[in-house]
C-alpha cells in the first residue's frame, strides 16, 4: 500500500460501517417492541378506564404521537402507520370534545387496531430474532 | 440534543456522531438541555417540541433569553406536521424544523441544509464546523 493510498478515505466502508450499526441498534429497539407495545397498551388502557381524568387521556395521545415518531426512525414504517392511525382517530373522536363523551362502542373499534399493532410488532421482533439465530 | 425519548436520543446522537462526526451532548429535558448548553456554547441545539414540563418551545425561548446562547441557531424536532404550525414555529426564528420520523443516514445532510438556508436567509456565516450539538 502507497502512502498515497493510505491516504485515502474509503466513504463507501465507512457507509457500510455505520449502516451496520444502524442495523444492530435497530435489532436492539425491536427485541425491546413487546415491551414499549405492553406499555403502549397500558397508557390506552387506563385512558379508557378511567374517562373522568382527562389527562389519562392526554398521556395516551402523546405516547401515541411518541410511539409514531420514533417507529419511524427507527424503520418500522409499518407500524409508525398502524400507531398513527390509532392516534388519528383518538384525535378526530376528541376534537373539542371531552373524553368522557367517548362512547364504549368507539373504544371497541379500536380494539382491532391495537391488536394489528401487536400482529405487527410481535412479527418484527420474531423476525429480528430468527435473523439473529440464523446468523 | 434534547429529547425525552431515550430511543430517539440513542438514534440521533448515532447519526450526528457517527454520520456527521459531530460531538454531541446530550439531554432528557428542556431544562437539560438550557443548563448543557450553558455549559459547553454548543454550535448547534437540537430540540424536541413534545417534552414534558419545559417543552422545546419554552426551552427555545429560554436559550435566546441568555446572552451567551442567543446566537447559537436552534432546530426543533417534532411529529407535528400542520403547515400552521411549521409557519408559528419559523416565525419565532428558529433556524428549521426536523420531521420526525427521520432517516438517521440522512439526518446530518438533512440540518446542514436547513442551516445554509438559515444562514442565507440571515447573511451571518456558519459556525457549524467543528461542531458540538
Amino acid at each position: 500500500v502507497s502512502s498515497e493510498n493510505k491516504n485515502e478515505v474509503d466513504y463507501e466502508a465507512i457507509d457500510t460501517e455505520i449502516e451496520a450499526v444502524f442495523v444492530r441498534v435497530k435489532n436492539e429497539y425491536a427485541r425491546t417492541l413487546p415491551k414499549k407495545l405492553a406499555e403502549l397498551e397500558s397508557v390506552i388502557d387506563s385512558a379508557r378506564a378511567e374517562p373522568d381524568q382527562p389527562e389519562l387521556f392526554t398521556n395516551a395521545l402523546n405516547e401515541l404521537h411518541r410511539m409514531k415518531g420514533t417507529l419511524g426512525s427507527y424503520d418500522f414504517p409499518e407500524l409508525a402507520r398502524l400507531v398513527a392511525s390509532v392516534e388519528k382517530l383518538l384525535r378526530q373522536n376528541t376534537d373539542g370534545l371531552d373524553p368522557k363523551a367517548l362512547s364504549s362502542s368507539f373504544w371497541e373499534q379500536l380494539n382491532p387496531q391495537i391488536a394489528a399493532i401487536w400482529a405487527e410488532g410481535n412479527k418484527q421482533a420474531r423476525e429480528i430474532s430468527d435473523s439473529a439465530a440464523n446468523t | 440534543m434534547a429529547d425525552d425519548d431515550a430511543d430517539i436520543r440513542k438514534i440521533c446522537n448515532l447519526s450526528l456522531s457517527a454520520v456527521g462526526k459531530w460531538q454531541v451532548v446530550l439531554a432528557a429535558t428542556g431544562a437539560e438541555a438550557v443548563t448543557k448548553a450553558k455549559e459547553e456554547i454548543p454550535s448547534l441545539i437540537l430540540l424536541d417540541v413534545m417534552m414534558p414540563g419545559v417543552d422545546g418551545v419554552t426551552a427555545f425561548h429560554q436559550i435566546k433569553a441568555i446572552p451567551s446562547l442567543k446566537e447559537i441557531p436552534v432546530i426543533l424536532i417534532t411529529a407535528k406536521v400542520q403547515p400552521e404550525e411549521l409557519e408559528k414555529y419559523m416565525s419565532l426564528g428558529i433556524a428549521g424544523v426536523i420531521m420526525k420520523p427521520f432517516d438517521p443516514m440522512r439526518l446530518p445532510a438533512e440540518i446542514m441544509r436547513l442551516l445554509s438556508q438559515h444562514y442565507e436567509s440571515s447573511g451571518v456565516q456558519s459556525d457549524v464546523s467543528s461542531k458540538k450539538t
